[in-house]
C-alpha cells in the first residue's frame, strides 16, 4: 500500500475536490471502487494522514476539502509567519506552531541569521534553548539563495553531463556509420 | 534491569481541545460571510491559550496578526503604519488617511483575516477605526483579549452588531491535561495526578506547561515513567508555584 496508495487517493481527491468542492467519504470510496466497510479502512487511514499533513481539511464528519500538498515553500512560509509575528522565538516555539521538525526550523533560522534578518541569543546555561530575535523586518520572506544556488549548480552539472553523453553517443554513432560505410564500400 | 528511556518534552500544539475546535469553527463561519464587514471576538482570562491558538492558526492559514501596543494610545497612525507593514506594504504612507486607504486597498486585493490582540488597552475610538477597516475592506477582523474586551465592545453598538462570532476560551480541562502530557512527553498519568495539576493550575495552560517540565526533570532523575502522586506534588510545588 504505502505511498502508492496515498497517491491514488490524493489524485481522486484532487479531481473530486477541484475548485475547493467538498468531497464526502462515500464519493471518494465510490471513485476508488470500494464497497465493503473493511476495504475502505486504508482509504480513511490515508485521509487521516493527509489531514495531519494539512493537505486535507475535514469540514464536518465524513466531508473533506482538498487544500493541496504542503510543499517546502509553504512550510517555510509558516515558519516565516510565526517568526515575524513573535519577533523573538525559540526553535521549540516554531516547532509547536508550525509542525516543522526541529532540524528544519533550526536550519531556517540559521538562514535568517546569515541574511542579517535575525540574531541568535545564546543562554550560556541552556545551549539547547537559544533564542532568535528579529533584527530587521524585510516584510517578504528572504529566499534561501544558498539552496537555490546549489540546485542551480546541480542542474547545470546534470545538463553538462547530458550534453557530454550526447556528444559521446553522436561520436559513437558516427564511428559506427563510418565502419558500416567502409564495410559497404 | 529494563533500560530507562529518558522522558523528553516535544513541543506540540494540541489541536484536539474544545477551545481550538471552537476557534477553527469560528474562523470557518467568518469566512462564509465573505463580502461584508464582520468581526469575531475571542476572550477569556489570561493563560487559556487564546493568543497561542491564534498564533497557530495564523502560522498555518496566513492573515495579519497585530499585538496592539500601549505606545499607540495617542496615535492611530502608528497602528495603521504597522498594519500596512504587516500587509506587505514596504513603505507605508506617513499620514493617517492615506495609510488607512492603503491598508483597505491591500485587504480588498487579498481579504485575509486580521487578528488584533489586546485592543482593549487602547482608547475606545480605536474600535471605530477597526470597524471602518472591516466595513470597507470586507475582511474579517478578530479581536482577542481578556474579559474586559467584551464590555469594551458592547458599549459601541455599531461594533457589537457587527460581531458575528464570540467565543470564550474555557479553562484547561482534565482531559486536556491528560492529552497534553501524553502527546508532549509520552507520559500517561492517572486520575489523582491529573487532579493535582488541575487543582493547582486552575485552567491556566502556562502553569500546566511549567509543571510538566518540572515533572519531566523529576521523572528523569528518578529514572521512571510511572508518575506517582508524590512526584506530581513536587512538580506542582517547584514548577507551578515557582518555588
Amino acid at each position: 500500500m504505502g505511498r502508492g496508495y496515498a497517491e491514488i487517493v490524493r489524485n481522486h481527491l484532487k479531481t473530486l475536490g477541484a475548485g475547493g468542492r467538498e468531497v464526502t467519504g462515500k464519493e471518494l470510496a465510490e471513485a476508488l471502487d470500494l464497497v465493503q466497510g473493511s476495504d475502505k479502512r486504508p482509504m480513511y487511514h490515508v485521509l487521516q494522514d493527509l489531514r495531519k499533513q494539512r493537505e486535507v481539511r475535514r469540514v464536518r464528519p465524513g466531508v473533506y476539502v482538498y487544500i493541496g500538498k504542503n510543499t517546502g515553500d509553504e512550510l517555510r512560509q509558516k515558519l516565516w509567519r510565526a517568526f515575524r509575528r513573535l519577533r523573538t522565538v525559540t526553535v521549540d516555539d516554531l516547532v509547536e506552531l508550525t509542525g516543522a521538525s526541529g532540524a528544519y526550523a533550526k536550519e531556517f533560522m540559521q538562514m535568517l541569521v546569515e541574511r542579517g534578518v535575525a540574531r541568535r541569543i545564546d543562554d550560556p546555561g541552556r545551549q539547547k534553548r537559544s533564542k532568535y530575535q528579529m533584527v530587521e523586518d524585510p516584510v517578504i520572506m528572504p529566499k534561501n539563495e544558498e539552496k537555490a544556488k546549489k540546485l542551480r549548480e546541480l542542474r547545470r552539472r546534470k545538463k553538462r553531463e547530458a550534453l557530454d553523453a550526447l556528444t559521446a553517443a553522436e561520436t559513437a554513432i558516427k564511428k559506427a556509420r563510418d565502419c558500416l560505410r567502409f564495410d559497404h564500400d | 534491569m529494563i533500560d530507562f528511556r529518558p522522558v523528553e518534552f516535544k513541543p506540540i500544539f494540541i489541536e484536539k481541545t474544545k477551545n481550538v475546535r471552537n476557534f477553527t469553527v469560528m474562523m470557518d463561519a467568518l469566512s462564509l460571510g465573505r463580502g461584508e464587514g464582520r468581526m469575531g471576538l475571542v476572550y477569556s482570562q489570561a493563560g487559556r491559550g487564546k493568543t497561542r491558538t491564534a498564533d497557530w492558526y495564523h502560522a498555518h492559514n496566513g492573515g495579519v496578526f497585530l499585538r496592539m501596543l500601549t505606545v499607540w494610545r495617542t496615535s492611530e497612525l502608528e497602528f495603521l503604519k504597522s498594519l500596512c507593514r504587516e500587509l506587505g506594504i514596504l513603505s507605508p504612507p506617513g499620514r493617517k488617511g492615506p495609510a488607512f486607504a492603503a491598508a483597505v486597498d491591500a485587504l480588498l486585493a487579498d481579504p485575509k483575516p486580521v487578528f488584533l490582540d489586546e485592543l482593549e488597552k487602547l482608547p475606545p475610538y480605536f474600535l471605530d477605526v477597526v470597524r471602518d477597516l472591516s466595513d470597507l475592506s470586507t475582511a474579517p477582523v478578530i479581536l482577542i483579549g481578556e474579559e474586559e474586551l467584551v464590555s469594551y465592545m458592547q458599549v459601541n453598538k455599531r461594533v457589537w452588531s457587527r460581531t458575528h462570532q464570540a467565543i470564550e476560551f474555557l479553562p484547561m480541562s482534565k482531559s486536556d491535561i491528560i492529552s497534553y502530557f501524553s502527546q508532549s512527553a509520552g507520559l500517561s498519568v492517572n486520575g489523582e495526578v491529573t487532579d493535582i495539576f488541575y487543582g493547582a493550575a486552575k485552567g491556566d495552560f502556562r502553569i500546566v506547561k511549567r509543571g510538566l517540565l518540572s515533572l519531566i526533570q523529576i521523572a528523569n532523575a528518578k529514572q521512571t515513567r510511572d508518575i506517582s502522586v508524590e512526584m506530581a506534588q513536587i512538580a506542582v510545588k517547584t514548577g507551578l508555584k515557582g518555588k
